[in-house]
């Protein structure tokens, strides 16, 4: 691969053009994580609206119709539903891991099984997220591996 | 609610089942009927106590540990209801059901095992791909 970085000092924004087929995976995954880079979303707390980068997010958790936002030291209201941010950050980090979160993969520290059959994720802030078997293979495909 | 009305329904379809496996071969070989209410009573409370069991078996809350154990008790009372409704022609020794509990216990335990060591290799292959991830992270960054 290989990586140029033309020097603009006097523009603000960065545009980052990447030359190569859009099914390669290293094309995917590079697209990813700009776009992971790029993405905000609106979120209120406390009547203000605040704009969140994704990579701050740890997850999207939906508790009486209403979705939330959890950062590391913060819980932020997000006006949009579940399925409509999974569909907006389809290409992104984020995957639906049980029927009312959808988890940052980056911010899983490790994997757990329990004794009946339950999958936990544990998050950089020691949080444990339930994992839904159905998810598990998609999970693979966005870690890298094969769903199979 | 509608959860353990899902998980009932299908305790129920399963118990209805082997009720009627039963009964059709008790009364093949010993020409005895059974009353239809009372059976049906009987199969109505294990789909109860079964889908009560799974339910707190799947619970979230508290230690999975104590959850497993508190399923495979609540459990037991079933085998009474099964025993009271085909006692003597099945149970015709009354420590019969006791061996039954532990074979019960058994192969409850074999289905743990085998189940959870499935699901570490499944945990086990997601570390690794995380691990691969993280490593990768680390090395472009």
């Amino acid at each position: 691969m290989k990586i140029t970085i033309v020097e603009q000092s006097h523009k603000d924004d960065i545009e980052v053009i990447i030359k190569g087929s859009k099914k390669d995976k290293t094309v995917k995954s590079i697209y990813q994580t700009l776009l992971y880079y790029d993405t905000s979303i609106i979120a209120k707390k406390a009547q203000k609206n605040y704009t969140i980068e994704l990579k701050h997010i740890l997850y999207f958790d939906t508790v009486d119709n209403k979705t939330f936002a959890y950062t590391e030291d913060d819980i932020y209201d997000v006006q949009q539903r579940l399925y409509q941010l999974e569909d907006r950050l389809e290409n992104t980090p984020f995957l639906r891991v049980n029927k009312h979160t959808i988890l940052n993969v980056k911010k899983i520290k490790t994997f757990h099984s329990t004794i009946n059959g339950r999958m936990e994720a544990k998050l950089l802030n020691e949080e444990r997220i339930k994992i839904s078997r159905r998810y598990v293979p998609d999970l693979k495909d966005k870690l890298g591996g094969s769903s199979s | 609610m509608k959860q353990y009305f899902n998980y009932f329904v299908k305790s129920l379809f399963i118990v209805n089942l082997i009720y009627i496996v039963l009964s059709f071969i008790i009364f093949q070989r010993l020409n005895i009927t059974f009353l239809y209410i009372r059976l049906e009573i009987g199969a109505i409370l294990i789909a109860l106590i079964l889908s009560f069991a799974y339910l707190i078996f799947k619970t979230d809350k508290g230690n999975d540990i104590v959850n497993v154990i508190l399923a495979y008790l609540l459990i037991i009372p079933s085998l009474f209801i099964f025993r009271f409704n085909f006692g003597r022609f099945l149970f015709r020794s009354a420590w019969l059901i006791y061996i039954l509990l532990i074979i019960f216990g058994i192969i409850y335990g074999i289905v743990l095992y085998v189940v959870s060591k499935k699901h570490q290799e499944e945990v086990k292959r997601l570390n690794e791909l995380l691990e691969k991830n993280q490593e990768n992270h680390k090395k472009s960054s």
